[in-house]
């Protein structure tokens, strides 16, 4: 039995966080009955420990339903659903080159925000059709002919066709799958053609190993098929072909307009790369699909392994969830004081915590980031630009010209209580205000000016305790702007410890070096020998803290009954020891690193 | 019931008793004891199964110990009969070559005295300071008047003992010449053949250990060690006439503890009593046995040691290789290699070079006679530091035992 390509529907959904995507694909699979009564819950495709914890999307996440037209008719659809925070927009970019409609959802009492527009822009620049969709209706709050004249106006796009939906109670949604039938096109291309499908994700299987999510644009694919991957030039044959319910399944073949999965015995885990075109060894396409763009990492850290001796498991960890995550960029790097880890490009901070956390969750593995830093500009004197995200890059500061940082347009919405205490904040953080709104009696809406860099340092906890958690933030990024750049340098009795030199802003580095110098004097046992710990720009030293020598190491009293124990207690701190890490001549322990670079205050 | 049926063929055997009593418990004190007054029929419960169970070894070991200490806690609790029949029960093959009991001066009676004169070698008294203050921040039982009353009456008994006083140094808040004075005075006094001066250890868990926390003008090293300033002990001691010979223990000629030193050089020893350890040698291996810190337990046990009380542990041959450098290292004699040799065939020098020449190097440590690894006046300051190095380096060794001591 052939499918007919006109019952396909490929379609993403797409939104600002939280305007409930994941909601409203709860009630399209509710609807088709694709799961039993009583494993429904609520945002199931939110599949991540980490995505239920903090009731976000962070993986877009790709399922196929039947569904039947009032007609009668029979269609497949495919739906997307994708995250919203702007952290993961590169998620939505993918889905969307796999669609060929989008329904753009905007909560009916919030209205248009920052990401409504990213999002719809592209999808727009992939052609898809864009159904605007006027989620929760059913709220109080609930303003459907403001967020009309924002399709309108703000959007482009026709406020008479909107879906009026509520996600939640399931209100227009039969209506919506209606519509999605009618406005949104079937896909194009032959099943007889040439294979030619993109890889838009891939995952892991600790069972089954490399599973490819593709789309099929033109031909067929058939369990037992040698597949080539365009890009890396290699070959596998399929050994099972399925489509996305809440889980996988088999079916016999995929075909031009599916979308689905490819399991081959993949070895070698780079010769997947997301973006890359499937097509068969023995007829294949005549040219790769376009594939993705590139991605420009926000932020930069680099990642350790704690026990130095892992750095394999941390290698193979970082390939296996970058086959989930193709944001992930990173390379090798090497500290003296960490040993072997990677340098590691993220589209965020919530990015980067996400990458953290899955690392420790779903590999086991106790890793270590050194301090986030962003992506600097300098102008040499000899005229030749270069960016720099890595403190150990940094070149000899006669030689610098000029530098900029990247700039943010922050955006915080707080109760007015608390708007003196955060001006006072984003002052001290170098911002400038560029608007003041209110909202309401009670809430006002900052606009802000600042350097990302600021961000990364002790902002959001900060904002947090100012705003005793009322306030939220939200940024975009506004491109380089000049500062004043230096590298910060911590020395032990004179060595430079690497894993701790940071790029700051001049004014920032005294206070910044007096913080580390005075954590690690707490966190570095008394030795043999007097300790210096010196913050320092090139030269000159610009903060210090002594350890004292002990005057003894030794335990004053020993007799027969206690040798178990001194002798238990000495192995322990031998394990300790092994674990130090030598700087020059001084003994550091790995949890001085750990409490500098997670930035624990004690009071 | 444990099987130590091998003691009938051990010889050099060294005994220990725990008596876990004392009138008040102490602000520092990390030793297994409980308050009580006196007299006290809980301790003399615990008294009979003590007994027992010094008659159970007696018989299987057959021959005199080697040394005896009865330590505690505070042995001075025991009355004046219970004492005779102590020693009774412990001599019943014969005298060992050295017998010493602790005691706290408050507790110094000359009916005890009467007792213990023909039958202990050495007496071994907790002074700890003389100074008011110092007691006081030590939460000691006893004060400097009580304390003086009980040196007073043992005066009267001074030659028919060997006596050690123990003091205890780097008190929080004390001056650096307060246990200097306090030598002063005890030496005019009574003129001991022997001194332990202990730098204050400050274990977690003690009452201590949180008031000094809480306060917080001290740091607590993860030795229990106060950073504090004091006199070089050892110097001073040298004009009446004391060498030091381990780290806390000072001496006049001919008069060092031989029980102690037997620890030290981990010889065998039997421990008995709520929280004693013992260090047994088998003719296969080595094993740690333990008394439960119970005497409630203790006490109701009809039967002698059961494996309700006490733990057996086997000591491997690295695990005794470095109990051999915890302890011997402390002495200023050295670790003896002979002694390594003998039990486990290897030559120690050629298995830690590195070591030796760092510490060499730094003069914190010496081969003496190409038989004694020891360490200097500087190296003694610093022995957990080397003896860290030393464990690291030999954890790639796998030794075994030769048999037989
Ligand atoms: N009242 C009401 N609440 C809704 C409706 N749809 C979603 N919500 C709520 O809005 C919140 C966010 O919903 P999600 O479906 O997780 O939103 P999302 O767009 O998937 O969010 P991200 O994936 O993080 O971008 C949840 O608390 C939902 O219960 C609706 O129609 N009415
Ligand atoms: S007298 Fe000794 S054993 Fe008793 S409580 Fe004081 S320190 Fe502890
Ligand atoms: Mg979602």
């Amino acid at each position: 039995m052939s499918k007919d390509i006109s019952k396909i529907r490929n379609f993403c959904i797409i939104a600002h966080i939280d305007h409930g995507k994941s909601t409203l694909a709860d009630r399209f699979i509710e609807r088709a009955k694709i799961v039993e009564a009583r494993k429904i819950q609520t945002q199931m495709l939110d599949s991540m420990d980490i995505e239920r914890e903090r009731g976000i999307t962070i993986k877009s996440q790709a399922v196929t339903i039947p569904y039947t037209g009032l007609d009668g008719q029979v269609f497949e659809l495919n739906l997307v659903d994708t995250p919203g925070h702007v952290d993961f927009s590169y998620e939505v970019s993918r889905a969307i080159s796999s669609c060929e409609g989008a329904l753009l959802l905007i909560d009916a009492s919030q209205g248009v925000e920052a990401q409504t527009l990213a999002n719809m822009y592209m999808a727009l620049e992939f052609n898809l059709e864009v159904i605007p969709v006027i989620n929760k209706i059913d709220l109080p709050s609930a303003d459907i002919e403001m967020v009309k004249r924002q399709i309108d106006h703000d959007l482009g796009l026709d406020p008479d066709i909107a879906a009026l939906v509520s996600a939640k109670t399931g209100v227009g949604v039969d209506d919506l799958l209606e519509m999605i039938t009618e406005y949104i096109p079937h896909p194009k291309g032959k099943r007889e053609n040439p294979l030619q499908a993109l890889i838009f994700d891939s995952h892991y299987d600790a069972y089954r190993g490399v599973v490819i999510h593709i789309r099929v644009f033109e031909g067929t694919l058939r369990k037992g098929d040698e597949i080539l991957l365009l890009h890396s030039n290699a070959t596998y044959i399929v050994e099972e072909i399925g489509f996305f319910q809440m889980g996988l399944v088999q079916t016999p073949d995929l075909s031009a307009g599916d979308v689905g999965y490819i399991i081959a015995g993949i070895k070698v885990i780079s010769d997947i790369r997301v973006g890359d075109t499937v097509t068969e060894t023995k007829n294949p396409c005549k040219a790769p699909l376009s594939g993705f763009k590139d991605v420009k990492p926000v932020v930069y850290s680099s990642i350790y392994p704690i026990d130095s001796n892992d750095y394999e498991e941390l290698q193979t960890a970082i390939d296996k969830l970058r086959l989930n995550d193709a944001s992930l960029v990173y390379e090798k790097d090497s500290s003296a004081a960490l040993g072997f880890g990677f340098r590691c490009g993220f589209l965020g901070l919530l990015h980067l915590e996400v990458v953290q956390e899955r690392i420790e969750r779903e590999f086991g593995l106790s890793i270590i980031f050194t301090s986030p830093s962003v992506q600097y500009n300098l102008l040499l004197k000899t005229g030749e630009k270069i960016e720099i995200d890595n403190p150990l890059e940094f070149p000899d500061p006669m030689k610098i010209e000029e530098s900029e940082e990247p700039y943010i347009q922050a955006q915080l919405i707080t109760p007015t209580d608390y708007m003196g205490n955060i001006i006072s904040l984003c002052i001290e953080k170098r911002g400038v205000q560029v608007a003041m709104n209110y909202i309401d009696e009670r809430r006002v809406e900052l606009i802000y000016e600042m350097p990302l860099a600021e961000v990364l340092f002790d902002f959001y906890d900060r904002l947090k305790s100012v705003s005793r958690g009322y306030a939220s933030f939200d940024y975009d990024l506004l491109g380089h702007r000049k500062t004043d750049l230096v590298r910060l340098d911590i020395m032990v009795n004179s060595s430079i410890v690497d894993a701790l030199s940071q790029l700051v802003f001049r004014d920032n580095a005294v206070y910044r070096a007096r913080q580390i110098c005075k954590k690690l004097r707490g966190e570095i046992p008394k030795q043999q020998f007097k300790i210096a710990i010196q913050g320092s720009i090139g030269n000159t030293i610009i903060s210090r803290e002594t350890i004292s020598a002990y005057r003894k190491d030794v335990t004053a009293k020993c007799y027969g009954g206690d040798i178990s124990r001194k002798r238990k207690l000495l192995e322990k701190q031998k394990e300790g020891k092994k674990r130090m890490k030598m700087v020059g001549n001084v003994e550091v322990p790995q949890s001085a690193f750990l409490a500098v670079l997670k930035g624990e205050d004690e009071d | 019931m444990i099987d130590l049926s091998f003691l009938k063929d051990s010889k050099d055997l060294s005994l220990y008793i725990h008596i876990p009593y004392c009138t008040k418990k102490c602000d520092y004190c990390d030793f297994y004891s409980i308050a009580c007054t006196e007299p006290n029929e809980q301790l003399d419960r615990f008294f009979i199964n003590l007994i027992n169970e010094i008659q159970y070894i007696t018989k299987l070991y057959r021959k005199p110990f080697i040394t005896v200490y009865i330590g505690g806690g505070n042995p001075g609790l025991l009355t004046p009969s219970q004492l005779d029949h102590l020693t009774s029960a412990i001599f019943f093959h014969g005298r060992p070559q050295e017998c010493s009991i602790e005691m706290n001066p408050e507790s110094i009676t000359a009916e005890r005295l009467r007792i213990l004169k023909n039958r202990v070698s050495r007496l071994s008294i907790g002074v700890q300071s003389l100074k008011e203050e110092n007691l006081k921040m030590l939460g000691r039982n006893s004060s400097r008047e009580a304390t003086l009353n009980g040196l007073h009456i043992l005066d009267s008994f001074r030659d028919s003992f060997d006596l050690n006083i123990d003091l205890i140094n780097n008190v929080p808040g004390q001056l650096p010449s307060d246990t200097l004075e306090d030598i002063d005075l005890i030496e005019q006094l009574l003129s001991p053949d022997h001194l332990s001066v202990y730098d204050l250890i400050v274990e977690e868990g003690t009452p201590l250990y949180s008031s000094i926390l809480k306060d917080q003008s001290f740091e607590i090293d993860s030795n229990g060690n106060l950073d504090i300033e004091t006199a070089d002990i050892s110097n001073f001691l040298k004009k009446y006439g004391y060498s030091k010979y381990e780290v806390s223990s000072y001496a006049k000629i001919g008069k060092q503890c031989v029980h102690n030193k037997h620890y030290w050089e981990m010889r065998p020893y039997i421990g008995i009593g709520p929280s004693a350890a013992s260090t047994l040698f088998h003719p296969t291996g080595v094993i740690r046995m333990k008394c439960k810190n119970n005497v409630q337990s203790y006490s109701e046990n009809r039967e002698t040691f059961t494996n309700t009380l006490y733990t057996v542990e086997e000591v491997s041959a690295n695990e005794l290789l470095e109990e051999i450098f915890i302890m011997g290292i402390r002495t200023v004699k050295g670790v003896d290699l002979s002694y390594i040799e003998r039990l486990f065939s290897c030559n120690m020098v050629s298995l830690i070079p590195d070591t030796l020449k760092r510490y060499k190097k730094q003069t914190d440590l010496e081969v003496v006679d190409d038989r004694f690894i020891c360490a200097t006046d500087t190296g003694m300051l610093k022995l957990n530091t080397i003896l860290i190095d030393m464990f690291i380096e030999l954890e790639s060794i796998e030794l075994s035992f030769l048999g037989g001591t």
